[in-house]
């Protein structure tokens, strides 16, 4: 086939289908554009986060790490002193909340003299006086900031900065910039010492930057920086804070990815339906061709390329639509899409350009093959029959059961395969098999259901009943269309809707006290003393105070970290944390009893009655696994610890948060204001009510899946506008069918009925296997999709009232769109129509 | 008495409390050997501060090596181990007439255990693995720099060489502004310099100062001269002057020990006569490089082992000053080498 003519033949093609053209285009588009933009957002937000540690780490090689809360800093000299290492730098690093309470800033104490051996930008600065030297440094009340920092807080050399600590407001002065640590981020940088007393940390640092010593070999210089060690505290690689973040995303972006897939899938689905009318309509053209000597080679060629075509169009402009979109949020939003993995500033705009290109093909070839399946049935063309033919359709459907009960089966097994690498292919693998089943059963089901239903009297009714029985090849594939659509939105409704009362529920058990203080709702820099803990037990009215301290360590040989929970254990708590077994046991041995989370269970294989250590505090604290418990914040893992054991270990009496219990009987509103007086002492400190967290744990929830729930909503209306439009079509080619009708006595009126009818029980056959394919995705989704990404447990609710609406929504959507359809088919004289040699 | 340390004083003087947290230095100070040569924490300022020339294979090599530690009474109250109640600063720097310039480098740290400490005992001071310790009577100084290496030390020939009245060394016009002063001259050297790669024998002569204080500038002074010079056959010649903007003496001393007799100048004694200046091409600074020293009448002349050896720490310690290795030639054909200091010449102090 030449190229002119093959040009030729794709703009009459592709222009004579206008609209469901760039419909199909649109839904490659929005597939593409979703993929390419969570990618985008990723990769920008690991980019930073991996700037930053390379500008701030400088020359350092390796790191001393510990827990979030910070380690003893003897440490620091133990390691310094070592032949081993050259140059050791202190560092310690808070998210101090600013005093005007819009948001936190990143505060770093340092040597300055240590971390300019490293990195000189840390000395390098611009001051607001000249020349004083590096001693300026070391003024307790000085602050240097990164332009970003300065930036952002609207602070200028010569200005002043106030910030919140555990002691009060932590007032700086601005002492100048620090220009080369511009791409760390905005940090406020101070001396280490100030840092610890403003802040109340003396004793403790978070990171020592190290620069081993060349004359030493590698392996032995760190064996013996980690045998002066304490427990929990590790070595790593300056690049690995980068390779962390992605590894605790990666549920998080492959769920997003899958919901793109989705998007694409739709999108190829529309490929087919739009090219598969075409080639039938086209039928005589191709046949045509072929008797004029183009081979079925050049006709599947043919129509490849305007598969191919359409995929283009949609990856291109998908591709702009990601990355505006991805460029839009990240101004808007920062990184963050809603899961509070990142805290960057979104400054930094990676696209990835090998990524993008291939989530683009991926686009074009989902286009490409929705065409070639379209080809293979032309590909058996009898071209003496077609010339002659008048009859427009597709080969019907084949029809057995046995191709969509072996996928089925299939389905089931795939859905307990074990994750690879903490990403759910058995899970996704096992959906992509259920929708095929799903898509393969459409005709027997049809042939199934609608025999059994009773030629009525009614001619209107019959009619329609014959069509969508015998089930042509293009109603098929509508059909088809209408079933996987349907599956996954009500698979995600049904998914969503389940987590969302499982966490309802969970949040009333966990959240079983009156009222809730938090030291630092943003940051970690504020907490609450033992004097702020014992001034709140003492308010008249106030039953029970218990304090809640969290840290976050990597247990030993754990790949990743762990949040330590301690609060006082009792049985009440352990239910409302649905914990298995709720009862505390006596303690056996010296080991502390624990309580794990789902996804301890899941990541560090722990189970109850194990014996397990962690190491608090610089010990290795012997722990007794007494049960397991359900969190649905973090999805790393937690343990929960009993507040008096923690304490006994650590010797750290501070509190991050502290939940009050009431007194019966008590005036809880004037409670709650006293509780409240005390609370407000420390500057920045929340108080709320139990319902008011509930309440605001379902709205935060709900803005997460914002997302899914419009992604939902496109893929549905994009979907069903491909229906209409199928319909449109159809009911075009179909106009001597009509005209037939008219001549035989129906009215207008009556043919665009009938349409309606065939539309609603398309529409219907759609919705019921659609929504029967969706509960069982839906099954897959909470049990295994979920449990390996996000590793919580949850009970499957079922949405009825949205499934409802939904399955009549799209009934009434066909019939309405069919009968459109029908009206403009109809609206031509009758004996043209008949006389029109389509 | 030396113009840099002023300057680190003086930076440090944004971080200082008040003068009443230090220690003062008071007429009737008396040495108290060993632990003199200690550090003395309670004062404000305080520096070991060797100078000398050396013979190698090389040719003649000037070198220096300063170790300051400063009190910044204003962390006393922060219980943090990191608090910087003490400073350590050190330079080095090897003047070599092949090289034409300074070859300098230096460490600057909070006093840390073990990392970086000047302990009170006996002269022990370092930061990281830059070391001054006296052993058995002898000083070690140990000083792995960039681009160069000391590895030196430096024996004492003769007595502690007490400056002004037995120790307490007058640096204004009232008694509180002072120092507890000593020097060790003609200080015999041995070891090794490694520059640019190649391991050098050395041989010697060395001039050490000790000197503390917490009271050390006059009002108005913006920087000061001093010398030390080891005179052929067993003598040492000290002087010092404060100048004022206009160029003129606020202050001066000087101390010569000759023939086993030691005298100590009075400030209308001592005068210091500019013979030549060499403007600095990276910094525009104008140094009188050659002098003439007028000591009790007696005029000694000091010419510059080469012009250029001026040190800039600006963008880290916030410090210029010109530090050079000179030759002396005195009355009656009386010869001598030693070192020039000359401060404040790069624009006024800032205080």
């Amino acid at each position: 086939m030449s190229a002119a003519l093959a040009a030729t033949l794709l703009r009459g093609s592709l222009s004579g289908n206008r609209w469901r053209s760039l419909l199909a285009a649109a839904c490659i588009a929005l597939g593409v554009a979703l993929a390419g933009a969570v990618h985008t957002l990723h990769a920008s937000a690991l980019d930073e986060i991996d700037q930053a540690a390379r500008v701030l780490a400088g020359a350092a090689d390796w790191q001393v790490e510990g827990p979030r809360n910070g380690f003893d800093d003897a440490a620091y000299a133990a390691v310094a002193s070592l032949p081993a290492v050259a140059v050791a730098s202190p560092v310690l690093e808070l998210d101090a909340p600013l005093a005007s309470g819009e948001g936190t800033v990143r505060v770093l104490g340092i040597d300055p003299f240590r971390a300019a051996r490293l990195q000189p930008g840390f000395l390098a600065g611009e001051g607001a006086r000249g020349g004083e030297g590096a001693t300026v440094r070391l003024d307790a009340g000085a602050a240097w900031l990164t332009p970003a920092a300065a930036a952002r807080l609207s602070a200028r050399p010569g200005g002043t900065l106030r910030l919140r600590g555990p002691l009060g407001e932590v007032r700086l002065a601005v002492a100048g910039l620090l220009p080369a640590l511009d791409t760390g981020g905005p940090l406020v940088v101070m001396d280490i010492a100030a840092a610890q007393l403003a802040f109340g940390r003396v004793g403790v640092i978070h990171r020592i930057d190290l620069r081993l010593a060349p004359s030493v070999p590698r392996e032995a210089a760190l064996r013996a920086i980690a045998a002066r060690l304490p427990p929990g505290v590790t070595l790593r690689r300056p690049g690995d804070e980068a390779l962390r973040t992605a590894g605790l995303t990666r549920a998080y972006r492959v769920n997003l990815t899958a919901l793109a897939l989705m998007a694409l899938f739709t999108g190829g689905f529309l490929v087919f339906s739009t090219l598969a009318l075409q080639a039938a309509r086209r039928r005589r053209e191709f046949a045509l061709l072929r008797a004029l000597g183009l081979t079925a080679g050049g006709v599947r060629a043919f129509l490849a390329m305007e598969g191919a075509l359409l995929g283009v169009a949609g990856a291109l402009a998908g591709t702009a639509l990601g990355l505006a979109a991805s460029r839009a949020m990240l101004e808007r939003f920062g990184y963050d899409l809603g899961a509070g993995f990142f805290a960057g500033s979104g400054r930094v705009f990676a696209p990835d350009a090998a990524a993008l290109a291939l989530i683009g093909g991926l686009g074009v070839a989902t286009a490409v093959a929705a065409a070639l399946a379209v080809t293979r049935p032309l590909s058996r063309l009898d071209v003496a029959q077609a010339l002659k033919d008048r009859q427009v359709d597709l080969p019907a459907a084949p029809g057995g059961w046995a191709a969509p009960l072996a996928l089925a089966a299939a389905a089931t097994a795939a859905a307990w395969l074990p994750p690879a690498g903490e990403i759910p292919v058995g899970g996704y693998l096992s959906i992509g098999l259920a929708l095929a089943a799903a898509v393969l059963a459409v005709a027997p089901a049809s042939r199934a259901l609608l025999e059994r239903v009773p030629a009525r009297d009614r001619p209107l009714g019959t009619l329609a009943l014959a069509q969508v029985r015998s089930l042509p090849g293009h109603l098929a594939a509508m059909v088809s269309g209408i079933v996987v659509s349907v599956a996954l939105t009500a698979a995600m409704a049904i998914m969503v809707h389940s987590f969302r009362l499982s966490l309802d529920g969970w949040l009333a058990g966990v959240l079983e006290a009156d009222l809730f203080a938090r030291a630092s709702p943003r940051g970690d820099a504020v907490v609450f003393t033992p004097a702020v803990q014992q001034g709140l037990a003492a308010v008249p009215g106030v039953a029970r105070v218990d304090p809640i301290r969290f840290e976050r360590l990597t247990p030993e040989g754990a790949a990743g970290p762990l949040t330590v929970i301690a609060r006082p254990v009792t049985p009440a708590l352990l239910r409302g944390f649905q914990a298995q077994p709720a009862e505390v046991p006596p303690r056996a041995g010296d080991a502390v009893n624990a309580w794990v989370s789902e996804a301890a269970v899941d990541l560090l294989g722990w189970k109850a009655g194990d014996e397990v250590t962690l190491p608090l505090a610089g010990r290795r604290a012997r722990l007794h696994v007494a049960g397991t418990f359900r969190d649905y914040s973090r999805t790393w893992g937690a343990v929960l610890l009993d507040l008096a054991d923690y304490r006994r270990i650590t010797g750290d009496a501070l509190a991050n948060d502290i939940a009050v219990h009431l007194a019966p009987g008590v005036d809880a509103a004037a409670v709650a204001a006293a509780v409240g007086r005390v609370v407000a002492g420390v500057p920045g400190a929340e108080l709320h009510d139990a319902s008011f967290i509930h309440a605001r744990a379902l709205r935060i929830f709900d803005r997460t899946f914002a997302a899914t729930y419009a992604l939902e909503a496109a893929a549905i209306l994009i979907a069903l506008a491909g229906v209409t439009s199928s319909f449109a079509a159809l009911a075009w080619s179909r106009r001597r069918e009509f005209g037939v009708l008219r001549h035989l006595g129906l009215t207008r009126g009556e043919v665009i009925r009938l349409l309606a009818l065939e539309g609603g029980a398309a529409g219907l056959l759609g919705a019921g296997l659609g929504l029967a394919a969706g509960a069982a995705v839906s099954v897959v989704l909470v049990h295994v999709v979920n449990r390996q990404s996000f590793h919580w447990g949850m009970a499957i609710h079922w949405p009825a009232a949205a499934l409802s609406v939904l399955a009549a929504a799209v009934v009434a959507l066909c019939a309405l769109g069919a009968s459109a359809a029908g009206r403009a088919a109809v609206a031509r004289e009758a004996v043209h129509a008949v006389k029109d040699d389509a | 008495m030396r113009r840099r340390a002023l300057l680190l004083a003086a930076a440090l003087l944004a971080l200082a409390a008040r003068a009443g947290d230090y220690a003062p230095v008071l007429p009737g100070l008396k040495l108290d050997f060993p632990a003199d040569y200690g550090a003395h924490p309670a004062h404000r300022i305080e520096w070991w501060y060797a100078t000398g020339l050396l013979d190698t294979a090389r040719g003649p090599l000037g070198f220096q090596v300063t170790f300051f530690r400063l009190r910044n009474a204003a962390a006393d109250a922060n219980p943090s181990r990191f608090a910087p109640r003490q400073l350590l600063f050190a330079h080095a720097a090897i003047a070599d007439p092949a090289f034409g310039r300074l070859r300098h480098d230096q460490r600057i740290a909070r006093a840390f255990a073990p990392l970086a400490e000047a302990r009170e005992a006996d002269t022990d001071v370092f930061i990281d693995d830059w070391s001054l310790k006296r052993v058995d009577g002898r000083y070690r100084a140990s000083i792995p720099g960039e681009g160069f290496t000391l590895d030196l030390a430096l024996a004492p020939t003769q007595p502690v060489l007490a400056q002004g009245e037995a120790g307490y060394s007058r640096k204004g016009p009232r008694p509180s502004q002072a120092s507890g002063y000593y020097s060790e001259p003609q200080l015999a050297v041995s070891g090794t310099v490694t520059v640019d790669g190649r391991v050098l024998e050395a041989r010697g002569t060395a001039w050490l100062d000790h000197e503390w204080s917490s009271e050390l500038l006059a009002q108005d002074a913006v920087g000061w001269d001093w010398t030390g010079v080891n005179l052929d056959g067993g003598g040492a010649l000290m002087a010092f002057r404060l100048r004022d903007a206009a160029g003129g003496t606020l202050w001066a001393s000087a101390t010569l020990r000759e023939g086993g007799r030691t005298r100590t100048f009075a400030p209308g004694e001592v005068k210091f006569i500019p013979r030549r200046t060499w403007r600095s091409p990276r910094t525009g600074t104008a140094w009188p490089v050659a002098m003439t020293v007028e000591v009790g009448g007696r005029a000694w002349t000091l010419a510059p082992l080469l012009d250029d050896q001026e040190l800039d720490a600006r963008a880290t310690t916030g410090t210029l000053y010109w530090e050079g290795a000179v030759s002396a030639s005195g009355p009656g054909g009386a010869r001598g080498r030693g070192y020039l200091e000359l401060t404040g010449y790069a624009g006024r102090l800032r205080f």
